[in-house]
């Protein structure tokens, strides 16, 4: 299996402050795959090393299997940038000068049927509109892999929709990989098919959101002692009450236990657990619950 | 990438081309004027060898506003060229964000900044230039009247040297705006250096461009001279400064072959009977007197003249042309060096 994105030991460095240290991770291709992490995770640090806007200070990545910054990737950085004072068609002129690849029919009948002005000037676009015009530009290097940069962070919810709708159409149509980063699991969870939880650097969960969906269970039963579970089955997050007790489990085989009512798991609730996960505890995983 | 820079680039070469449009009519329409003054009273007074500082006035008196303008506008457009152009070129597009835009094409940055570059400073060279031509054009009559053309506010706003300013001028707004990340900050600093630059070549660069000439010139006992004391000052003998036009004269000084000066006890020596008038206050006997002192001076004494000929005007418009240029290329290389290696 071939990786879009593959990094080792991956760390970026600004002046004393680390954005990034320590990362590592295989992506493989075929996926539209959801970066998710709290601000100051590293996302944007990631994705612009993935691109080749940075380069790394320790560790290494590499894109496509080559070195970043490579014609076949695609790339919308946060809040999608535009030229305000050039028109939509200026901005189409722009991906025709600057790349060696441009299909500039492709992205005159996108922009029309996003319903776009050819003379507006990109300053007086909507921010959904924006959006759509920098993914426009990005689609139409027809790149291998896409990376987009907190694409709906500031997008209203009709216009978060609006533009995931288009790059799904857009995935089916041409058929390459995606990775795009947020910090709300709600906005990817319509788009992905694979998800990496990334929290300080360390990356907590990766893989296909059926997998995760299939592997992790909810066990809700009254508040007790010490108890048994699964030999394989790790805690990721425990909470309790006076009398209850709610774990999330991780276990790939089947759970059955009459003492615990199993629950299935949504994406938001999964992700939210590894993301509030302490640290430390996330590098050792446990077998048992140990209650006081 | 030129053609973008060029579509990015729109709106300024609209207005310099407006500006230079408007300055070109205007000086159009006033220069062959000002020419034909020059001719009715300068001119006509210097073919008919009269005293001319009577038409010197008239002439200097015509246009006097416009002057400072066509004087002042190439000393101060490169500057406002290296902060307008210069400095927004990159940093704006690091405040908006558009170099992630930029840089994740397939052209590599360098070649983005080339582009720039080459848009923008082939347009400031031609605006610069084509400004120069101009008033260097309608100012000469006034030069020609007055000849001045080495003093550092005829020097820096005429001829050639000020192109070498707008170069570097850009290419310092260009740097300023990649290091510091934003444009008004570059723009601050752009003025600031700029002027420090210009200030430091004129005054300390720029007269060691050639090594000066040391001329002796002989005293003209008929020529104007006069007496000059006053409180602490003691009392000396002054003649009038050799006719140097057009050069650029350091420094002069009326001394003997001793290189003693004509004041103290060397003039009380030479000429007792005017230092007694003078110390006296008796006015009768002080002109007699002044008169004999003057013809005995000018005997011993001589002006030693420091300066640069005038005959090097270009050879040193040449030199400040290629020293701005070469400090703009050193900005220029320092700018892609950044970029490449430091915006990472």
């Amino acid at each position: 299996m071939s990786l879009v994105l593959e990094a080792v030991g991956l760390g970026k460095r600004y002046g004393r402050r680390w954005a990034l240290t320590d990362c590592s991770l295989d992506i493989p291709s075929g996926h539209v795959v959801g970066l998710v992490g709290p601000n100051g995770a590293g996302k944007s640090t990631l994705l612009q090393l993935a691109v080749g806007l940075l380069q790394p200070s320790a560790g290494s990545i590499s894109v496509l299997g080559g070195p970043p910054r490579d014609n076949r990737v695609g790339f919308v950085a946060q809040d999608a940038p535009t030229y305000a004072h050039l028109s939509v068609a200026d901005h189409l002129r722009f991906g025709l000068w600057s790349n060696d690849t441009f299909d500039v029919l492709g992205a005159q009948q996108r922009v029309e049927s996003i319903g776009l002005d050819m003379n507006q000037r990109a300053g007086k676009l909507s921010g959904g509109q924006r959006a759509q015009l920098a993914l426009t530009l990005a689609l139409s290097k027809r790149p291998e892999f896409l990376v987009l940069d907190e694409p709906v962070a500031s997008l209203d919810p009709l216009a978060r929709r609006e533009f995931l709708q288009r790059l799904m159409e857009a995935v089916a149509d041409q058929e390459f990989s995606v990775i795009l980063s947020s910090h709300l699991v709600a906005d990817l969870e319509r788009v992905c098919d694979y998800l990496v939880v990334l929290v300080q650097s360390r990356v907590q969960l990766a893989g296909r959101i059926d997998d995760l969906l299939a592997t992790h269970h909810l066990l809700v039963g009254p508040r007790r002692g010490r108890f048994p579970l699964p030999a394989q089955a790790h805690v990721v997050e425990e909470r309790h009450t006076d009398v209850q007790s709610t774990l999330l489990v991780r276990h790939t085989g089947p759970m059955v236990d009459p003492s615990w009512s199993v629950e299935t798991v949504s994406l938001e609730t999964l992700v939210l657990a590894y993301m509030t996960r302490d640290r430390s505890e996330a590098q050792v995983p446990r077998r048992f619950g140990v209650l006081s | 990438m030129i053609r973008m820079t060029l579509r990015q680039f729109r709106l300024q070469l609209v207005i310099a081309a407006g500006a230079l449009t408007v300055v070109a009519i205007i000086l159009g329409v006033t220069g062959p004027d000002l020419a034909h003054v020059y001719d009715t009273t300068v001119g006509t007074c210097a073919r008919d060898g009269g005293y001319c500082s009577t038409a010197l006035v008239t002439f200097n008196d015509h246009d006097r506003l416009l002057r400072v303008v066509v004087q002042a506008l190439p000393i101060v457009l490169p500057v406002l060229l290296g902060m307008f152009w210069g400095a927004p070129l990159v940093a704006g597009e690091l405040e908006s964000g558009t170099f992630r835009l930029a840089w994740t094409q397939s052209r590599s940055r360098l070649q983005w900044l080339a582009a720039k570059l080459a848009v923008v400073g082939l347009t400031t060279v031609a605006v610069q230039g084509l400004l120069s031509l101009m008033t260097t054009w309608w100012w000469m009559p006034v030069g020609r009247a007055n000849p001045d053309r080495f003093s550092p506010a005829i020097f820096g706003a005429f001829g050639i040297a000020p192109i070498g300013y707008a170069v570097f001028a850009l290419a310092l707004g260009v740097t300023a705006g990649i290091l510091l990340r934003r444009t008004v900050p570059a723009m601050a600093t752009t003025l600031a250096a700029f002027v420090g630059v210009r200030l430091a070549v004129t005054f300390l660069v720029r007269p060691g461009f050639a090594s000066e000439v040391h001329q002796v010139v002989a005293l003209d006992p008929n020529g104007t001279a006069g007496i000059d004391s006053g409180p602490g000052i003691p009392l000396h003998l002054v003649f009038g400064n050799p006719q140097l036009p057009n050069a650029w004269v350091r420094s002069i000084d009326t001394v003997n072959a001793s290189g003693q000066h004509p004041t103290g006890p060397v003039l009380a020596q030479l000429c007792p009977t005017l230092v007694k008038a003078v110390s006296d206050s008796r006015q009768t006997d002080m002109h007699s007197a002044f008169t004999a002192c003057v013809t005995r001076v000018a005997a011993s004494f001589h002006h030693a003249v420091v300066y640069q000929p005038a005959s090097r005007y270009w050879p040193f418009q040449w030199a400040e042309l290629a020293l701005f240029v070469g400090l703009a290329v050193g900005m220029v290389a320092l700018s892609a060096w950044w970029i490449r290696r430091r915006l990472i």
